[in-house]
């Protein structure tokens, strides 16, 4: 696979070329934010964003969605299946090496025993067209977690600003096919280095203050340590770093009927096991009432049990809970206070 | 690719009131297909109209391929939904899900099972299952407790009636935390049963299954009997949604009640960062 130029000027041409084909969808302003949303105009597109309210993961596990109906019929039951199938395949554009990780956890998630068929027929008709970060945004780490400044894989084309020009580095046999016309340009060894030395400069930039080596044996350890009274104190368990965080994939199903319940539909909706009754069964047994049980509970998901399960951190460094925590409660610092003696 | 979110539909074919509040309920799947599962599988059922929950087989997956039974006690919205039906009614099953108990490596072994409240249900199906097996399981032996006599369930089942059950070679002791008229039997927390029969860990296998707080005191009591703790089989309850690994909401530290259990050994329990109990 060879990797292309495409000049700042060429770049509304291959969106154009895309939209024939694909539905765009990229970083876009949102107030003094930036989302992932509909592109319908190039100028629109917001490629030199910091970080994204919410990450990807919303296009593929939808705060909310209707799984099936169901409607009751002379004694018999009917069901339709509600899974959403696109008229027309989506390309996801400009999505940052933490976030393109964040979808390789979730692809584990939802396809490890099972397959999630509403997650899957969204996620494979998807390009992802990632974008490595031209400065570095003010919570990530993503070098710590080694998720970060560049991208190995998860994604169909890697774009690169080498100034004036992005560099396109392809990663599958459909991100090769999209480079297809003629505004772009071989790569010289020239670009390479250039590409290289860009991401080098952000790596420098950030210089992470985290050795995150071996944490998983830190944490096992310190499971009943002084240092999770802190944090338990501080959270007000509102939610947030949950739903903001790329890898966390909790959601509750749940039934939602007419007044005589002969009709209705079964919807998933975004859950957190901050939240009180998570845990909770039939009886009014709660397994995680105690407050500080929730706190370590996300944070040993990130970096244990995730580890464990998943052979990987299911933190990748993107910030995100840390720029959105009321209480400012950064699990960058948390991590750098398990691997402190 | 097949959508394992959405339910089979199935027929009640017949409900069994085993106490005032606890019922069984025989299910054949509607399109009159088998169900192949295993004792200490769990099923999602739906009813339509209220939701859908987790519940154990009850019925052993030897004695009939055309239909399985789930005993569910009424606790609230969807359990007291599915009480409402009658037989012939539509309902939604998702499933088989979970482990369920190693029937292989418990082959040669004497079992013991120790069971409080509606927790008899997967220890039923796997009771039946050894007598329909006998040869490959040494003494089989069940120590039962519930709040009241009227509470006991299966009281219909051979499990429960001694006589049968002897027949069978499965010894049953019985007790109730509150006594009552015609009571004869013993009186007491499950436990009190252990100073009733005997119980040495030689060649033993103990299925457990009840509420939280009980299965943490027959725990206690059999490691103080000598007892390894991968000897003692526990069969847990989280709350869940998925049924899947996807939900998160049956996790135990890292393990996933809905995939990598229901079923564990004491043993396995020591490791993880979450209390089991
Ligand atoms: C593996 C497993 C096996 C079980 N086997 C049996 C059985 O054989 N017989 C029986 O009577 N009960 C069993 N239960 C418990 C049963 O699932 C709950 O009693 C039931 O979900 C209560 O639902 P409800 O709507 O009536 O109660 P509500 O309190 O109204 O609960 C609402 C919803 O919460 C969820 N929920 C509540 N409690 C639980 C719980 N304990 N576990 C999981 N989800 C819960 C369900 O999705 C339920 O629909 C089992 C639970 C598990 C996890
Ligand atoms: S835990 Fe925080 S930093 Fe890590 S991936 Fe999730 S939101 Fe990003
Ligand atoms: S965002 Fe902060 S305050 Fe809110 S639940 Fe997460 S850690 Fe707690
Ligand atoms: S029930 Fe959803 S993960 Fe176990």
């Amino acid at each position: 696979m060879s990797d292309k130029i495409l000049t700042k000027e060429n770049l509304p041409a291959f969106i154009e070329e895309l939209k024939g084909e694909y539905e765009v969808i990229g970083p876009k302003r949102s107030g003094d934010m930036f989302v992932f949303d509909h592109i319908d105009e190039s100028e629109e597109l917001e490629l030199d964003y910091p970080t994204t309210r919410l990450p990807p993961k919303k296009i593929f596990l939808p705060q909310r969605e209707p799984l099936y109906e169901y409607e009751k019929k002379e004694g018999d039951v009917v069901i339709r299946d509600l899974r959403e199938r696109w008229d027309k395949k989506r390309v996801l554009l400009g999505v940052h090496p933490c976030d393109i990780a964040g979808l390789l956890c979730l692809d584990k998630v939802f396809g490890l025993e099972y397959d999630d068929p509403y997650y899957w027929e969204r996620r494979n008709s998807t390009v992802i067209i990632g974008i490595t970060c031209k400065e570095p945004c003010e919570h990530g780490f993503c070098d710590a977690m080694e998720t970060g400044p560049d991208a190995a894989r998860g994604y169909d084309l890697l774009m690169t600003d080498i100034g004036g020009k992005y560099y396109l580095r392809p990663g599958s046999e459909l991100g090769e096919k999209l480079l297809k016309a003629d505004y772009f340009g071989e790569a010289t060894e020239d670009d390479t280095r250039r590409r290289d030395a860009a991401i080098e400069g952000v790596r420098r930039k950030m210089k992470t203050d985290l050795d995150i080596s071996g944490i998983e044996g830190r944490m096992k350890e310190r499971v009943d340590d002084e240092l999770w009274s802190e944090y338990t104190e501080r959270c007000v368990l509102c939610g947030a770093c949950n739903f903001v965080c790329p890898t966390c994939h909790c959601f509750t199903i749940r039934d939602e009927t007419n007044f005589t319940g002969t009709k209705g539909r079964r919807v998933r909706v975004w859950d957190a096991c901050h939240f009180k009754n998570f845990a909770l069964i039939a009886g009014g047994l709660n397994f995680r009432g105690k407050k500080d049980s929730r706190i370590k509970h996300r944070i040993y998901d990130k970096l244990y049990y995730s580890k464990e399960k998943y052979g990987e951190f299911f933190c990748v460094g993107c910030g995100r809970c840390a720029t959105f925590c009321p209480a400012e409660i950064d699990i960058k610092e948390v991590a750098r206070k398990v691997q402190e003696a | 690719m097949k959508n394992p979110y959405l339910p089979e539909l199935a027929v009640i074919r017949r409900v069994k009131e085993e106490t005032p509040d606890t019922k069984t309920f025989r299910i054949s799947f509607k399109n009159g297909e088998m169900f192949n599962y295993a004792p200490g599988q769990f099923v999602e059922l739906t009813v339509f109209g209220y939701g859908e929950f987790p519940t154990s087989i009850s019925s052993s997956p030897l004695s009939a391929k055309d239909y399985f039974e789930s005993t569910v006690k009424c606790v609230g919205n969807v359990t007291a939904g599915l009480h409402r039906l009658p037989e012939g009614s539509i309902i939604g099953v998702r499933g088989p899900f979970g482990n369920g108990f190693p029937v292989e490596e418990m082959k040669g072994k004497n079992l013991l099972f120790v069971a409080g409240g509606i927790g008899l249900a997967p220890i039923r199906s796997l009771i039946h299952y050894a007598m329909e097996n006998r040869k490959d399981y040494g003494t089989l032996k069940l120590l039962y407790g519930s709040r009241s006599p009227a509470d006991l369930v299966f009281k219909d089942d051979i499990i429960l009636n001694e006589e049968e059950a002897e027949k069978r070679g499965l010894e049953i002791l019985l007790t109730v935390d509150k006594g009552g008229e015609g009571w004869k039997g013993n009186v007491g927390v499950v436990t009190t049963l252990f100073e009733k029969t005997d119980i040495t860990p030689e060649n033993t296998v103990v299925a457990i299954c009840g509420p939280s707080i009980m299965m943490k005191f027959v725990v206690e009591e059999l490691l103080k009997r000598r007892f390894k703790g991968d000897q003692l089989l526990l069969s847990l309850e989280r709350m869940m949604s998925c049924g899947m690994g996807m939900c998160g909401h049956c996790m135990i530290g890292s393990k996933y009640v809905c995939q990598d259990g229901p079923v564990f050994t004491y043993e396995e329990t020591r490791e993880w960062l979450e209390n089991v109990f």
